[in-house]
């Protein structure tokens, strides 16, 4: 397979980077790890004339700790999330799941930036970082924007993104204090088949918050906050609770069509790995 | 098409040249270096028979732009030979007989040193996660596992 | 003269049995092992196939002129341009155009190429050309093709290919191409005074090969001659349905086979070679050839197939009888159908001791891609159902599944099936010790199963092969013998084998790649036939050269003594004469080389390998799986399988093939499948949806059980491995599946499958906790 002919733009800047952008409206892509982008083009299902290359852009980089959060820039690579030790200490679950992405080869160049903004439903990372109540900056008609990732992407490779709009980075909140999240996902085939990750809080072993996303089977990631309903509860209680919410949840949530599994045993996972996580949240929480 | 410059280094060799920005870097170093120890397979960067080092890191080289590697290093399996790593991958490869029909080797060896440079002594479940990206459909992944384990200086599969 | 006793006589250790180091290793891992893909020939030019979108349909029009005004381009193939020959092949059914003649029968279906000066424009213009289809309702499944009213995939019957190997080919009837079937005993009546009889519907999945190397070809057609470097496992059977298609002289047509990446059945007999040819031929340049892999996917595939089995027993645990339909899906075009159909039913019964059997298997064309060869072809289709059975009976009768099969198998000759091969293997002996591998009795907790298997596969296919050794001056030896080094490791047997016969160092045998110009004829290189077969024609060239070495050394000691070989030398026990004295004694002068032959052939019958097997491959394993009852993930936690090899050549390899065939086996038994639309339409067309195991797929612990028995037709007592474990992991995990609670009648067990199958049960609760 060859990749169809097309001119490589490389912009010294983000302002560059968006004009270009701006210009060449629908003939153009914007071009990071290409992981995504350069299989899409070679199989035929994106036939962009203009790649903008924003891979050598210094203001997309760096993973910066900062008080109450991490910021990571939109061309940070998912190896870089897996092996930084601020990831590590302050999000492991980020790191985490960084580290399961596709393959070694996929982790080194694919960035999380081009993984949010190409939409591929059947992936984990804006399923965890919608638990854990990350904030999208993008650059949206020259204006600094934030969304959170359920908003942030629409539908099937599909985001609010417009010619011209940039995603800069993400800012993640640090976990609060007593609380732990949990990502979890099931995979059948290259991809993912399920994502779910929860976000749980805890006070003297009661949980006073409680945040679910679902993902990698509905067109967008699905964000369910569950505080008011499992509040106050812990132990036998609290699973009931889950097990019952997680049943109206899996019963209803949308799913996409034209899957190799079924809609019932994808439901079946979806109640089944939710209250696995919010399970484990909250026995996080607790240590 | 607006050809672009790239200027590399491929394996320890100054290489300059002017390429159409769609030249995939498998077609580059196969078509234009003559380095044909770098093999095609799934060409959608799961299968790993095309894997070599940029910058050190293990990539897909058919889903990467040839453009890309200007100013870095690129190293594929016939920069490793000679090298004391590739010694030892022989000699424990060739001791648990660990190639055979040899497609996936090349590939496997290039993400074995990528992972030689950056973690001492891998686990077992390290050493078959960073692994489970590129496919054997011979050998079982067994004598692997055991000849990486040896030269990684870790503990292998019983 | 007195015997010349150099003091340098070496030692050398014998060479079979060693785990002597791989011939081909090294060169693999500098990567500088050369594959049909990295030939480039002067002048060489890039072809790209456009394959048919539908899966059944008239071809109205072609028009190629855009593609044609492509700078770069030099010639389009169509099926217009085979009108001055007989382009149809097959070497069991010659159904199959080069390219699409008038119509389409599958989705992928070759319809036109394009030789061009690069890749690129190649494939630029094989997009310009227009191809105008007039739709037909596709037969898109085994379901749609046997019903009574199904159209045909095939019109006109075609005539038989010339090595099929199957003796008369009976009529075809409707969609079925090949039927395959016999009867013994008296089956309605065994069936009726049975105490048990299990019964049930199976299917088994399409799935793909998958070597990472996709078929690959470079032709070169010059004047009446043409060379092909071929990714082959059988160049001279190629070699053969060139010459009849291009109507050529077999020694016109020359297959060199360059190192193969793998092949496990899907590069046997003619793939895309004859499409090269012809592109080769009308652009009179030579034009490399090389699948991308979702075209190799549809260049062949396993045979899907449905079964109905029914198995009877008496209730003090004597098997009785055991009944088996199957319908096989070829696709569009027979391929090996018509064997993996024989194949299929000759494995049907498994080996066990039946007052009667009848089977009858049916080979199927539908709109899909053809079907071939995939290692273990046929035992892998119907083992794991009869030994499912065999376990349901021994549940029933609560009878030990391990002493319930050894009491009911095949002894040592035992007839396997009538005018076939006595049983030529002790199948309790081996499943003992797999089952001891396994610690069978051991309890285990809920959730987990332990499961045996056994079975046959009719090994060896039509035994012939020739080879030649030649040894030099210097004392090195050459092999050429036509087997194709796949990665089992064949040219390291093979000079093992030779170097034990010449009493030489392994390394100083060199086994070259095939040249169909000089080597030798060699059948095929599949059936697990290499060792067994050409290996012994390897060993006769090398008696052969070991008789002339006798011959001088006799002279020149002027002994009655018995002369053997031995470190590299002839010695009558006492005195030694090293390989290169004796050759420069026999021609006088530092010169010369002794040219040894070998030739094994079929020893009785008409030689059609319907009546063989050249022996029969045991497909015997165990394995301990864990089921997660809220997923229906599979776990495989350890295996056995037994390679009953006669004698080992070389064991290391050996453990290779099997622990290569197990992780096969978990992809085929667990996931892997080839998912078709009602249309005819691959879905799952790279490996983002079509997953092959991984690292992480590796059971905690594989043990290969080697048994030697010397009883094998091979050299020194050797016979084949390779394929066995293959269909017997596959059906020990569908056992151990069974055995963990979730009996299974549908391949592969997905995780969605073993979940239903709880579900139905109504073991699990709503928590999926096992109760």
């Amino acid at each position: 397979m060859k990749l169809p002919q097309f001119e490589l733009h490389r912009p010294n800047s983000v302002d560059g980077a968006s004009q270009l952008l701006t210009e060449l409206g629908d003939d153009a892509s914007a071009y990071s790890g290409g992981t995504e982008l350069l299989l899409a083009m070679k199989l035929g299902l994106i036939k962009s004339r203009h790649l903008v290359d924003l891979k050598p852009l210094a203001e997309l980089r760096g993973i910066e700790l900062r008080p109450g959060g991490v910021w990571i820039g939109a061309g940070v690579t998912h190896r870089e999330i897996e092996s930084s030790p601020a990831i590590r200490a302050v999000l492991p679950p980020l790191a985490g799941m960084a580290s399961q992405i596709a393959n070694v080869r996929v982790r080194a160049i694919g960035t999380i930036g081009g993984n949010l903004c190409f939409a591929d439903p059947n992936s984990d990372p804006a399923t965890l970082l919608s638990a854990l109540g990350a904030r999208l900056r993008a650059r949206v008609n020259g204006e600094s924007v934030e969304f959170s990732p359920e908003e942030f992407i629409e539908g099937p490779y599909q985001t609010l993104l417009r010619p011209g709009d940039l995603l800069l980075g993400v800012w993640i909140p640090a976990l609060p204090a007593g609380s732990a999240a949990v990502h979890l996902r099931m995979k059948i085939h290259e991809r993912p088949s399920v994502t779910v990750a929860a976000l749980v809080g805890v006070t003297r072993g009661e949980v006073v918050a409680a945040r679910l996303a679902v993902g990698s089977v509905g067109p967008k990631v699905l964000q369910v906050e569950l505080g008011e309903e499992l509040r106050g509860l812990s132990g036998v209680g609290f699973s009931t609770r889950v097990r019952s919410l997680m049943a109206l949840l899996a019963g209803s949530i949308p799913l996409l069509p034209e899957r190799p599994e079924s809609p019932e045993y994808q439901r079946h996972l979806v109640r089944l790995l939710g209250a696995r996580a919010l399970e484990a949240g909250l026995e996080g929480a607790r240590n | 098409m607006s050809p672009v410059t790239v200027q590399a280094v491929v394996n320890g060799d100054q290489v300059k040249r002017s390429i159409p920005p769609n030249l995939l870097l498998i077609d580059f170093l196969r078509d234009e270096m003559g380095l044909t120890g770098t093999k095609q397979s799934c060409e959608v960067e799961v299968c790993g028979a095309c894997t070599v080092l940029v910058d050190d890191e293990p990539v897909s080289s058919c889903c990467y732009l040839a453009a890309d590697i200007d100013q870095r290093r690129v190293e594929t399996v016939e920069g490793l030979v000679g090298t004391p790593f590739h010694n030892r991958v022989v000699e424990a490869f060739l001791r648990h007989a660990a190639v055979q029909c040899g497609f996936c080797t090349p590939g496997l060896l290039l993400t074995a040193k990528a992972m030689a440079r950056r973690e001492a002594a891998p686990t077992e479940l390290e050493l078959r996660e960073a692994l489970a990206g590129n496919l054997c459909r011979c050998t079982g992944y067994h004598s692997v596992l055991q000849a990486l384990a040896e030269v990684l200086g870790s503990e292998g599969p019983a | 003269m007195a015997a010349v006793t150099t003091p340098e006589r070496p030692v050398v250790a014998t060479a079979v049995g060693r785990e002597v180091e791989r011939a081909d290793a090294r060169v693999k891992l500098n990567g500088q092992a050369e594959f049909t893909g990295d030939i480039r020939v002067p002048g060489m030019l890039y072809g790209a196939v456009l394959r048919s979108p539908v899966a059944r349909a008239r071809i109205t029009r072609v028009d190629v002129e855009a593609a044609l005004a492509l700078d770069g381009v030099v010639a389009v193939l169509t099926g217009q341009d085979l009108l001055d020959m007989d382009p149809y092949y097959g070497h069991a059914l010659r159904d199959r155009p080069i390219v699409a003649i008038d119509e389409v029968r599958f989705v992928g279906e070759p319809v036109a190429v394009v030789a061009a000066r690069t890749l690129a424009v190649a494939e630029e213009a094989r997009n310009l050309i227009e191809v105008a289809y007039d739709l037909q309702a596709p037969v898109a499944s085994l379901e749609a093709a046997v019903r009574s009213d199904a159209p045909q995939v095939h019109t006109t019957r075609a005539r038989p290919g010339f090595a099929h190997g199957l003796g008369q080919l009976p009529d075809p009837e409707g969609n079925v191409c090949y039927r395959y079937g016999f009867t013994t005993g008296d089956v309605s009546a065994d069936f009726a005074g049975a105490d048990v009889v299990v019964e049930g519907e199976y299917r088994f999945p399409a799935v793909y090969q998958y070597s990472l190397e996709t078929h690959s070809v470079v032709a070169d057609y010059r004047g009446d001659e043409v060379t092909i470097w071929a990714s082959c496992q059988h160049p001279f059977l190629v070699r053969q349905e060139i010459a009849d298609l291009f109507d050529l002289n077999l020694d016109r047509v020359r297959v060199v086979v360059p190192y193969l990446g793998g092949g496990f059945g899907s590069k046997s007999y003619t793939k895309m070679e004859p499409i090269a040819v012809a592109i080769s031929r009308k652009a009179r340049r030579p034009v490399r050839v090389v699948n991308r892999v979702d075209e190799s996917m549809v260049t062949t595939r396993r045979h899907n197939m449905v079964c109905r089995m029914r198995t009877a027993a008496a209730a003090d645990g004597t098997l009785l009888a055991r009944e088996a339909d199957f319908w096989l899906d070829t696709g569009a075009y027979a391929d090996n159908g018509p064997r993996v159909t024989a194949t299929a039913g000759d494995a049907a019964p498994g080996p066990y001791r039946w007052r009667s059997v009848r089977v009858d298997g049916r080979c199927v064309y539908t709109n899909t891609a053809p079907a071939g060869s995939y290692r273990a072809f046929g035992a892998i289709h119907l083992q794991w159902i009869g030994e499912l059975q065999v376990d349901e009976i021994a549940h029933k009768l609560g009878l030990d599944p391990l002493e319930f099969r050894c009491r009911n198998l095949l002894p040592v000759g035992g007839e396997v099936r009538a005018g076939a091969k006595p049983l030529d293997a002790d199948l309790v002996g081996d499943l003992r010790k797999v089952a001891e591998a396994i610690d069978w009795g051991a309890p285990r907790p809920p959730g987990r199963g332990v499961g045996l298997s056994v079975g046959l596969l009719a090994a060896g296919a039509h035994p012939v092969s020739m080879a030649t050794v030649r040894l030099g001056a210097d004392g090195g030896a050459t092999v050429l013998v036509g087997t194709t080094e796949l990665g089992q490791g064949a040219r390291t047997a093979m000079a093992q084998i030779a170097a034990e016969v010449l009493a030489l160092p392994p390394h100083q045998v060199v086994v070259r790649g095939t040249d169909t110009q000089y080597t030798p004829y060699d059948r095929s290189t599949g059936a697990s036939r290499s060792t067994t077969v050409a290996g012994k024609a390897v060993e006769l060239a090398a008696r052969d050269v070991l008789a002339s070495l006798v011959e001088t050394a006799a002279t020149k000691l002027d002994s009655d003594a018995p002369l053997s070989a031995r470190d590299g030398g002839i010695t009558d026990g006492e005195r030694w004469i090293s390989h290169q004295e004796l050759i420069r004694a026999r021609f006088g002068f530092a010169g010369g080389e002794l040219v040894g032959q070998g030739r094994v052939q079929p020893s009785r019958g008409s030689g059609s390998y319907a009546e063989g097997p050249v022996f029969w491959e045991v497909c015997l394993a165990a394995a301990e799986v864990e089921v997660d009852p809220a997923t229906g993930v599979v776990h495989v936690m350890r295996t056995a399988s037994v390679a009953d090899v006669g004698r080992a050549i070389n064991p290391q390899l050996i453990r290779r093939q099997d622990e290569g065939a197990t992780l096969q086996a978990i992809g085929n038994a667990l996931f892997e499948e080839m998912h078709y639309d009602p249309e005819g339409l691959l879905l799952n067309d790279t490996l983002l949806d079509y997953r092959i195991p991984s690292t992480l797929d590796v059971p905690e612990q594989m043990t290969c059980v080697i048994v030697e028995n010397e009883d094998g037709p091979g050299p020194f007592g050797a016979k084949g491995c390779g394929e066995g474990a293959f269909a017997g992991v596959t059906a020990a995990i569908a056992t151990a599946v069974a055995a963990a609670g979730v009996p299974m009648r549908e391949l592969p067990m997905t995780p969605e499958r073993v979940w239903r199958r709880l579900q139905e049960r109504g073991t699990v609760e709503q928590t999926g906790e096992l109760r």
